[in-house]
């Protein structure tokens, strides 16, 4: 696992970035940001060109499109998330089989060694949710996360750009990564700033040919630039007492008028980095029976639905569902906020729906 | 169990799922005994069914007799693909003026009797289940016989393709090209086929669960699309006169 950071500096060139990248890839799987069909998503990359360097997202509510910009890790958290990997929209988590007569049951653990390369800070806050979720808040610690989770590599990467759904600073998780890393870049004028953050991200950087020590100036720029993207991000509203606040707000004439402009397309929590919900189906035939993990959403109309009858038929009961868990809830669960401030749900609802406005309206409206 | 399979106003591609399951079909085939299935077999016979897969829409008075004699004969009726489930493409003429379309177009040359509507199976006879789709997806026939055989109730999604869509790991095509698509209100169980291509999804299988209306016609004024340009999308749908779609256009 990633250790806490804050470990020795080193200053390198693009090139020097290219050779990490081989050094990871002759190891792990790199599962990493690339630009595809006009959106720049993580998926598993084959090399360094594939990363989206010089393109920026431009987010909106219910709008995204890709513009060029100066400079490298000028974009921001992709478009998915890094639950895609760890918790897989789709596996096969137990095989039945019927042999003369005789059953027998078969568990696979999916056996892959990832290296996340370019994480931003929102979403090493989503992984520590996720391990509350599955691995250290659960009494029953999910195999199937932690054969997965136990390997990862990760690099992490500071913003020093934001979008307009960007609100990490009213959840208090970035812009600046502060743990949970092998080992960190910073973007610098001309040149990046390597931070270790682990033992192994330690030796790798070590084994790293034609890197300089980092001076003082480095870290005072990656100050800058990091003081720069904060201030230009807008508190989108108070977290302290917000909790207790929701709980005074269950009533339906707070969420019907969300209720009416939401489509219950699943699509924010799909897009969610902790939204972790899943089904389990079951795909049988006579003598073989595959059971199935995929993701579910609470904006399914079969999510709350016991013995035939749906607990939640209305949208807007839906709604209050995902937005107390993530906002109220989750605290009494797992003692954090479910919710990162990565934005990806507001960006990518079809109806335009701001969760941050609905937050704003229904706790201090 | 004693299966039958037929077909009313459509273009058989539907029962060609059957087919699609291949070795499976035929070990099927031993285990349910097939009475009744013109595209599989040239040897038919008329006799009670436990299973009726029905594929296609009541169009014809010919048709209606039928679908009741085959409803007084079968346990359970299964109702498979669009046009027996909502009519199909050949009911977006229940919104145009019928005597127009068949003297137009036809020119009175048809020598049997034709209905002004073409209607889903269950606005004539009771439908134990639906199989959707334009055409069916072989895995929810496959799900479907398997859980009749083992005695559960066979559970097909009834939540949108977004859902599915997102599984695939595909960017949504309304934020990202400003594309209709009719995921959020269509029914999902084709593996979100369009959208995994680049392109807006056309409904074929239907309404999903008490779908929000206002909210995708917001959706689509967002995207410059009228609501009358909307409604011809959904009436082209193939399922454009489903129960629940009917309603709302």
């Amino acid at each position: 696992m990633e250790g806490k950071g804050k470990g020795k500096g080193y200053a390198v060139s693009h090139e020097g970035l290219r050779k990490l990248f081989d050094l990871l890839s002759s190891e792990y799987e790199l599962v990493g940001p690339a630009l595809k069909e006009g959106v720049i998503s993580y998926k598993v990359l084959r090399s360094f060109e594939e990363l989206p360097f010089g393109c920026k997202s431009m987010e909106l509510a219910g709008y995204y499109a890709v513009e060029k910009a100066d400079g490298y890790f000028t974009y921001v958290r992709p478009s998915n998330s890094l639950k895609t990997f760890l918790h897989p929209p789709e596996l096969t988590i137990m095989r039945v089989k019927r042999e003369n007569g005789k059953l027998s049951f078969e568990y696979e653990y999916p056996d892959k060694k990832y290296c996340f390369f370019d994480v931003r800070a929102c979403d090493l806050s989503a992984l520590k949710v996720l391990d509350m979720v599955f691995l250290h808040k659960n009494k029953n610690p999910d195999p199937y996360y932690a054969s997965l989770r136990e390997k990862v590599f990760i690099v992490a990467v500071n913003c020093t750009n934001h979008t307009n759904t960007c609100f990490c600073t009213t959840m208090g998780t970035g812009p600046e990564v502060k743990e949970g890393y092998d080992f960190l870049i910073t973007e610098l004028d001309g040149r990046f700033l390597l931070e270790e953050g682990s033992e192994r991200g330690r030796r790798l950087l070590e084994s790293l040919e034609n890197k300089e020590e980092a001076r003082q100036e480095d870290y005072e720029e990656k100050e800058r630039r990091l003081k720069k993207v904060e201030s230009s991000m807008k508190r989108a509203f108070e977290t302290e007492g917000l909790k207790e606040r929701l709980y005074g707000r269950m009533e339906e004439s707070f969420w019907e008028p969300v209720g009416k402009r939401c489509l219950a397309c699943t699509a924010c929590t799909q897009s969610c980095p902790t939204c972790f919900c899943f089904d389990l189906l079951e795909r049988a035939s006579l003598d073989v029976s595959e059971r199935v993990r995929v993701w579910d959403s609470c904006f399914s109309p079969s999510f709350a639905t016991l013995h035939r009858f749906n607990l939640r038929q209305s949208v807007h009961s839906r709604y209050r569902q995902w937005l107390m868990h993530k906002f109220a809830y989750w605290l009494d669960q797992f003692g954090t906020f479910g919710c990162v401030g990565c934005g990806r749900c507001i960006s990518w609802c079809p109806a335009g729906i701001d969760l941050r406005e609905e937050v704003k309206r229904v706790a201090y409206g | 169990m004693k299966v039958g399979v037929f077909k009313f106003s459509s273009c058989d591609g539907c029962q060609l799922a059957f087919f699609e399951l291949e070795e499976e079909f035929l070990s099927l085939a031993e285990v349910l005994s097939i009475e009744y299935f013109l595209e599989a077999s040239s040897e038919n016979r008329w006799t009670d069914f436990d299973l009726a897969f029905v594929e296609g829409s009541i169009s014809t008075p010919e048709e209606e007799d039928r679908i009741r004699k085959i409803r007084e004969n079968s346990k359970i009726l299964i109702a498979i693909g669009a046009c027996a489930v909502s009519g199909g493409i050949q009911s977006a003429r229940n919104y145009e003026d019928f005597q127009e379309i068949f003297t137009g177009i036809y020119r009175g040359r048809v020598s049997f009797e034709i209905k002004p509507h073409s209607r889903p199976i269950s606005d004539f006879v009771k439908v134990d289940l639906e199989i959707r789709g334009c055409p069916i997806n072989r895995e929810h026939l496959r799900n479907t016989i398997y859980s009749l055989l083992i005695g559960l109730r066979p559970e097909l999604p009834a939540y949108p393709l977004c859902l599915e869509c997102k599984r695939k790991g595909n960017a949504c095509v309304v934020v990202s090209k400003g594309q209709l698509c009719l995921g959020p209100i269509t029914c999902t169980g084709c593996g979100a086929l369009c959208p995994s291509f680049g392109r807006g999804c056309y409904g074929c299988f239907g309404p999903s669960e008490k779908p929000n209306y206002e909210a995708f016609y917001e959706m689509a004024r967002r995207l410059g699309i009228e609501e009358k340009e909307l409604k011809v999308a959904l009436r082209l749908s193939f399922n454009g006169y489903n129960p629940a779609l009917r309603e709302v256009l």
